[in-house]
């Protein structure tokens, strides 16, 4: 079995880099056989992805039932190190994968306008989208960190080769916040990894964290388990399913560091790298010069699937593998995600530039992410109803693919506009409806999906984040909740300005034709999907609730563990009465 | 402190002092007298003929070199010299075991005569010889 | 001296006398530009005799216990770094292929194969008096050779290095005389005995011990650019050539690893507190000190003198954590901050000396390639060759999974491998996560300055591109040393492994060293009276 998902998943990570490898001997002047074959890649790995969504899939069908990892495979790498080449996917990296290869293909297919070096376009294209899924499956942190910075370089060349005026400086600014934000990861993955010991777990666990086969019989178990205890030094390890473990039910990570527990650091500075990504203020002001330079199906990928790096990053790692320290810093993580909701907001509000407006968006938006995960541990206090917490995780989920739909959406509707007069300043468009209907219609459906109307895909994971936050903070939540009425005014004010008004009178007026085909058939399916995941949030909840819901329930057996030792959170009642979520909420979650 | 680095401070501390005590001494004791006789070149009187800031040719340096270089070197030979004929010399060291044999210790000398011939060779196609 | 160590010098003999003929030969064909395929085939000869020893019995059974030959110590050490040498030695021998500029490119050839000799005498060295022999075959050599080719200023800056490097041979010379008055003997090896075991005159005399270490460190710190040494580097690279800033940028700091580890780390056992002491510190500065100054620079050669600078401080957080790792600090298993120091070394060379070779390979005639803005629009006049250097760039900035990454990572879990949970260790740990981390923090410092120069040869376009007349030898370089980045990158396994087997080697002492060919402790330390030698003699 194990050799079939080795073959499954590594042919998803590594089918675009095989791709750039054939598109390295394409002739120089065929840039539009070029296009099509990489087009042709990105949309063969989405089917492959699509596949193991439908249930009758066989060997390869992900299966939403199961909640732990699943399709996982091991072989070693660079065993000087302990270091394995292990992938594996359960329903949290599930979606955000298939997320993934759809997100790419389509922006690929927005890459048409591209002229310059259409080859090493190309091949960047296809390297970049390896190296995210490389991240989302790689189950070794050492393997993690690799596709990390492997997915850095083509993006640092597609900002600064392909980007706008200032490409240079947007690019390398991407650059040092990312790498500096890897390295950061990667003293804390050192630090868990000198600290972890597999002799500390028990054979289930380590069965469970795939160090021992699962599908080894019992007898062989048992030898490769005496033979793990029989070492007398540490046995170390970057397998992250057994630092999870070893997190969670033993003291491995509690030595004591200048006053402080290892594992409150090592969550710090993985939660310092994950929140740059996400990002968060104050660490988020690379990203609206990216996306401002960035071209069109470069700002998509990096809004629609980069971004989701960190808030899986926090969901898969920092809270897992800390959970004291997450539940220390709650207040910490909370407040970020905040923060980055309210001065995303504002700050979008002030914007003059279109694209700039659509990254502060992003930057309020994400901030969802992060509190509806923080909320996980916010309530750690309450640790007998895990409810909330699961609400604000799926919250968290859905809000990433929500935007993850959304936000490409709305940069790709503000690339195309620019492609035709060549600006993105806000005071100079208006009456764009009466030009171009079509797309007007669907540019306003998809911001719309952005702002959070009931109905589409935004709404879900506000309400589900908004709602858990109550049970935790009423403040938060009424901050919260009023940044959803700053939101929608930045964006039908945006609306207002650029498709509304009477006449068009910028410059370029003439060049308002109405949309390819092309751009059609990249806007409708998004346009398609933020309806249907708002009317039917199931469609997601399905693959990624149940996974969801044990990593939180294992955490929340850590909690109850370790409840005597924990200092209580301040807004901890145990007289009050369990939340209670809307039945449309409490159906969907279970 | 130790006793051992005491003598070191001391002379360390004697040496500084002295200078600086000299100094500040003559300083102090000496009879100061300034005037436009003091401030000539030469206190005899003499005028200078012409400016003291005169540069002399290169060329004159670089025979300096040369003559040092090869004189300096030759002065190598006359420890082997004196060594070789010595019984306390080379055939002592031998018989110790410092030395393998005289024939290495010869060796050794012939190559450093080579070297010196090479470097001379390589200095006379460089012109180092001739007054240009 | 005997007739076995000659023949175990026999790689370093065919250096120095081929080195002597060229420039004997090239005083007789000064235009000839067949010396640098000379002195290549030179080195691959001393390489051929290097591996042909490999295989006799005796050095077979010496790499695996060291042994000591006379003033030689043949052991891993001293083979491994005896290769990487050559290997250097061959890349800057095809650097220099195609002369423009001063001087003859037989001088320039001739010094290198001088200099690659005085390199592997210090590796091999077990004797305080051949190491500084060897250190000064490098120095003198390199006096010669900054005056050579084409730089903006090439007199000033071998004037400030002939200087500089005068008082740190000083320095270290006064340390040596220190160590001598201590242990009384110039052989490592009885140094190491006596610090080991001192007696009472040596325990004595410790606080003298001490201030050797120091003044030794100081001397090479000079060589190995480390603060406050290192103020010499950016003014001297900047005005010499590429070649030559290529040469200084690695090979003295290979000298001072090697004699830092061979003095100090094998040779002054019991004095680790103060070693690990001091390299922490130097590291800190040097590191954070080397990459905020590059971040401001606009000539391509000061900025890698700033960076070289940054990466001595990188290595040197491998000599502290082997000092603190020999002090009794324990380290997890497998790891050797000395080995990873060494590893580092190599994967810093082939990356620098790369980047020398690009831009003399894109340099002429009319024009050295110097500032940022001469490197404008490379990628469209020089794909392979901005590549190459993009590629380096990435290397040194330590991205995976090129070599530099590698690199960085074998020291950076040598800093974290410090056990925080065990007694003998768990008060220096603090010191050594904080040393990691500021590593990596320089680490992406270093990033932004690395970033700017592919961006000036990817993102703008230039009016003037370089005119790339440095000769095929140079490409050839640059492209050896671009497979190096990559194949190490690939494939860092065995040479970390040999790494750690070569710093095991340094610092190991097996009987059979102890009972190897070597002169007896009193009669090369104390010179004895000879009664019959009296005036009459004379």
């Amino acid at each position: 079995m194990e050799s079939t998902y080795l073959t499954l998943l590594s042919t998803v990570v590594f089918l675009p880099a095989l791709g750039a490898l054939v598109l390295a001997f394409f002739p120089r002047e065929k840039t539009e056989a070029m296009k099509y074959f990489a087009l042709g890649v990105t949309a063969l790995v989405f089917l492959l992805t699509l596949i193991m969504a439908l249930p009758s899939a066989g060997d390869w069908q992900f299966d939403a039932a199961v909640t732990d990892m699943q399709k996982v495979f091991s072989v070693g790498w660079i065993p000087s190190f302990n270091i394995n080449y292990f992938m594996g996917l359960d329903g949290i990296s599930f979606p955000l994968v298939l997320l993934t290869t759809f997100v790419t293909m389509l922006s690929m297919a927005a890459s048409w306008p591209i002229e310059k070096h259409v080859k090493a376009y190309c091949i960047l294209f296809l390297i970049l989208e390896t190296g995210v899924l490389g991240v989302f499956l790689a189950l070794d942190f050492f393997l993690f960190y690799v596709f990390w910075e492997v997915m850095l370089l083509p993006m640092y060349f597609l900002i600064g080769v392909w980007g706008g005026p200032r490409r240079e400086y947007a690019a390398i600014k991407f650059f040092l916040y990312t790498l500096l934000g890897g390295v950061f990861m990667l003293i804390a993955i050192l630090m868990l990894y000198f600290s972890s010991d597999l002799k500390m777990l028990s054979k289930d666990q380590l069965v469970a964290a795939h160090v021992i086969s699962p599908e080894l019989s019992e007898g062989e178990q048992a030898a490769r388990f005496a033979e793990i205890q029989a070492h007398t030094t540490p046995r170390r390890t970057f397998n992250i399913l057994a630092l999870q473990q070893l997190g969670q039910h033993t003291d491995a990570f509690n030595g004591d560091v200048l006053g402080k527990p290892l594992q409150w650091w090592a969550f710090l500075l993985l939660l310092i790298g994950f929140v740059i990504k996400v990002p968060s203020v104050p660490l988020h002001t690379w990203l609206p010069d990216a996306h401002v330079e960035a071209p069109t199906p470069i700002s998509m990928i990096l809004a629609g699937i980069l971004l989701k790096l960190g808030g899986y990053g926090i969901i898969r790692i920092c809270y897992p593998i800390c959970p004291q320290a997450g539940y220390e810093l709650a207040y910490f993580v909370c407040a970020l995600g905040v923060v980055s909701m309210v001065y995303g907001a504002f700050a979008a509000l002030a914007q003059k530039d279109f694209k700039r407006l659509v990254a502060y968006s992003s930057v309020s938006h994400m901030g969802y992410v992060v509190l509806g995960i923080g909320v996980w541990s916010a309530v750690a206090g309450n640790e007998f109803n895990a409810d909330a917490w699961k609400m604000g995780m799926n919250g968290a989920m859905f809000q990433m693919v929500a935007h993850g739909i959304a936000s490409p959406g709305m940069f790709f509707m503000v690339g195309v506009i620019y492609e035709r007069v060549h600006h993105r300043n806000l005071d100079q468009f208006g009456g764009l409806f009466a030009k171009m209907p079509l797309y007007s219609g669907l540019a306003i459906g998809i911001f719309f999906a952005g702002l959070g109307l009931p109905g589409l895909c935004g709404f879900i994971g506000e309400v589900f984040v908004t709602l858990s936050v109550w049970s935790f903070n009423h403040t938060l939540a009424i901050i919260t909740a009023s940044v959803v009425v700053l939101t929608a005014a930045y964006i039908l004010w945006t609306l207002q300005r650029v498709y509304l008004g009477p006449e068009y009178k910028g410059p370029h007026g003439d060049h308002l034709h109405p949309m390819t085909t092309r751009e059609l058939a990249i806007a409708l399916p998004l346009f398609v999907l933020a309806i249907a995941m708002g009317v039917y949030p199931q469609m997601v909840f399905h693959y990624m609730t149940p996974s969801v819901n044990q990593t939180v329930d294992d955490l929340a057996g850590w909690a109850q563990r370790n409840a005597a030792n924990l200092p209580q959170m301040a807004a901890f009642d145990p007289t009050a009465p369990a939340p209670v979520a809307p039945a449309l909420v409490q159906a969907e979650i279970q | 402190m130790e006793s051992a680095v005491l003598p070191v401070f001391l002379f360390v501390v004697a040496a500084t002092g002295l200078a600086v005590g000299l100094l500040v001494l003559s300083a102090l004791v000496g009879p100061s007298k300034n005037g436009k006789v003091k401030e000539m070149p030469y206190e005899s009187g003499m005028d200078p003929i012409h400016d003291t800031h005169r540069r002399f040719d290169v060329r004159f340096y670089l025979v300096a070199i040369a003559f040092l270089v090869f004189d300096v070197e030759l002065l190598f030979l006359y420890p082997w010299a004196v060594a070789s004929r010595n019984p306390l010399g080379i055939d002592r060291a031998v018989s110790e075991g410092l030395v393998e044999s005289r024939g290495l210790v010869f060796a050794e000398v012939l190559v450093f005569l080579a070297l010196l011939a090479a470097s001379f060779v390589y200095a006379w196609r460089k012109g180092v010889f001739r007054w240009r | 001296m005997t007739s076995e160590t000659a023949y175990l010098l026999l790689p370093e003999i065919i250096l120095i006398l081929a080195g002597t003929l060229i420039y004997l030969g090239g005083a007789f064909a000064p235009g000839k530009s067949a010396w640098a395929a000379l002195a290549a085939l030179v080195i691959l000869a001393a390489g051929g005799a290097l591996a042909q020893q490999g295989t006799t019995e005796t050095v077979q059974k010496a790499l695996v216990t060291g042994t000591i030959s006379g003033p030689l110590t043949i052991d891993w050490f001293s083979a491994a770094i005896r290769y990487g040498v050559l290997a250097v030695g061959l890349v800057f021998a095809l650097v220099g292929s195609r002369w423009v500029g001063e001087g003859d490119q037989s001088e320039f050839q001739g010094s290198l194969l001088m200099i690659l000799a005085g390199l592997m005498l210090v590796a091999l060295s077990n004797d305080l008096v051949l190491v500084f022999v060897g250190l000064e075959l490098i120095s003198i050599p390199t006096y010669v050779m900054l005056y050579l080719g084409k730089g903006t200023n090439l007199l000033e800056s071998g004037t400030k290095y002939f200087f500089l490097s005068l008082l740190s041979s000083a320095l270290m010379l006064y340390g040596f005389s220190f160590l001598y008055g201590v242990a009384g003997s110039t052989s490592l090896i009885d140094i190491r005995e006596t610090f080991a075991n001192p007696d009472a005159d040596a325990a004595r005399l410790m606080s003298f011990a001490r201030l050797a270490l120091i003044l030794i460190f100081a001397g090479l710190a000079f060589r190995l650019t480390a603060v406050p040494f290192h103020f010499y580097a950016p003014d001297v690279y900047q005005g010499t050539s590429n070649a030559n800033a290529g040469i200084l940028a690695v090979i003295p700091k290979i000298a001072a690893l090697a004699a830092i580890v061979r003095i100090i780390y094998a040779g002054m056992p019991g004095l680790e507190q103060i070693g690990w002491q001091l390299t922490l510190a130097v590291a800190l500065v040097t590191m954070t000190l080397g990459n905020l100054l590059a971040l401001w620079q606009t000539n391509v050669r000061r900025m890698m003198a700033y960076s070289s600078i940054a990466h001595a401080g990188y290595m040197l957080i491998g000599l502290s954590v082997g000092f603190a790792a020999a002090g009794g600090a324990v380290v997890a298993e497998g790891l050797d901050g000395v080995g990873a120091t060494l590893f580092y070394l190599l994967v810093y060379a082939a990356a620098t000396a790369g980047v020398f070779a690009a831009l003399t390979y894109l340099s002429g005639e009319r024009r050295i390639v110097s500032t940022l803005d001469d490197l404008a629009g490379l990628s469209s006049s020089h794909p392979k060759t901005s590549a190459a250097l993009a590629l380096f760039m990435f290397s040194l900035a330590g991205l995976p999974p090129l070599a530099g990454f590698w690199g960085k990572f074998t020291l950076f879990t040598g800093a974290l491998s410090v056990d925080a949970r065990n007694p003998e260790s768990g008060n220096l740990w603090p010191w050594f996560v904080a040393l990691a981390l500021v590593g990596v923090i320089n680490a992406a410092i270093s990033g932004a300055y690395y970033l700017r120069l592919i961006g000036v040869m990817y993102f703008r376009s230039g009016d003037a591109a370089p005119e790339g007349q440095g000769g095929a030898g140079a490409a050839l370089a640059t492209a050896l040393c671009a497979l190096a980045v990559i194949g190490i990158g690939a494939y860092p396994g065995p040479l970390v492994e040999a790494g750690k087997k070569a710093s095991r080697a340094a610092r190991d002492v097996s009987p059979e060293m102890l009972a190897g060919d070597r002169v007896p402790a009193n009669q090369t330390a104390v010179v004895k009276p000879l009664p019959g030698l009296q005036k009459a003699e004379f």
